[in-house]
């Protein structure tokens, strides 16, 4: 997908750990591993607030475009 | 799913009807063994409308046709059972489960099969019972039943939307 997430160089910055800012933003370990590795089809305003807040950082930082091909819909056929 | 909701009527429904064509089949299966083997010349009589005929009701003949039967109950039960297994989604509150696609395209080729099986019955019975074409009706086309597979295999579509659409909200984080 041409949206990539950049969660794992930010929290490498950060010096923080996957479980630890699951903690602080309320959202499972679970769906913010979902998230870091790309898997995610959306992302609530609340939850991007919550990281924005919790990594001091602007949503740009997180979510990033990158040009590429389009997604294939994998979805049950 | 409380206790006399619809859907509790249903799946107690759905379940003794499934119980049912287990017994039915297995009695037919068991009775066309039985006839098979007897040979006294017993004799049925039938009748159509104007049409009437006396068929022997044991022998190979009559033999096929409880084993054809018991297929045709067999595909009613596989119907149900597909029917069966999406219920239980249902009440386990994930309707949009990826597998009832597939269920519901094949309730709804179990339907079509069903009617074609219909349109074979009424065509075969006659010839298999008369030795001949003595009396060969022609096989109706049912507007309702044909029509009641299309609903299915469009319902099938709209649970592929559901379905997609749930995998999506999954994955909204």
């Amino acid at each position: 997908m041409p949206i990539r997430v950049q969660l794992d160089r930010i929290l490498l910055e950060r010096r923080m750990s996957l479980t630890e800012l699951a903690d602080r933003v309320g959202v499972t370990l679970a769906n913010l591993s979902i998230l870091k590795t790309g898997k995610a089809r959306a992302i609530r305003f609340t939850t991007l607030d919550a990281l924005c807040r919790e990594l001091n950082c602007q949503p740009g930082d997180i979510i990033v475009f990158e040009p590429g091909p389009p997604e294939i819909d994998d979805g049950p056929d | 799913m409380g206790p006399g909701s619809v859907s509790s009527l249903l799946k107690t429904a759905l379940d003794v009807v499934y119980v049912i064509l287990w017994v039915m089949v297995a009695a037919a299966l068991l009775l066309a063994i039985v006839v098979l083997f007897l040979q006294n010349d017993r004799q049925a009589t039938l009748q159509d409308g104007d049409f009437m005929v006396r068929v022997n009701v044991t022998g190979p003949r009559a033999s096929i046709l409880l084993v054809c039967g018991a297929i045709y109950l067999s595909i009613i039960q596989f119907v149900i059972g597909r029917l069966r297994r999406l219920f239980t989604t249902l009440t386990a509150g994930d309707p949009f489960h990826p597998d009832n696609v597939a269920r519901l395209r094949m309730i709804g080729i179990g339907l079509a099969v069903l009617e074609l099986a219909t349109v074979a019955q009424q065509v075969g019975t006659p010839l298999l019972l008369t030795e001949g074409a003595a009396h060969l009706r022609m096989p109706g086309l049912d507007i309702t039943a044909w029509f009641a597979v299309i609903v299915v295999f469009v319902l099938a579509e709209v649970f592929r939307e559901g379905a997609r659409l749930r995998r999506e909200a999954e994955l909204t984080i």
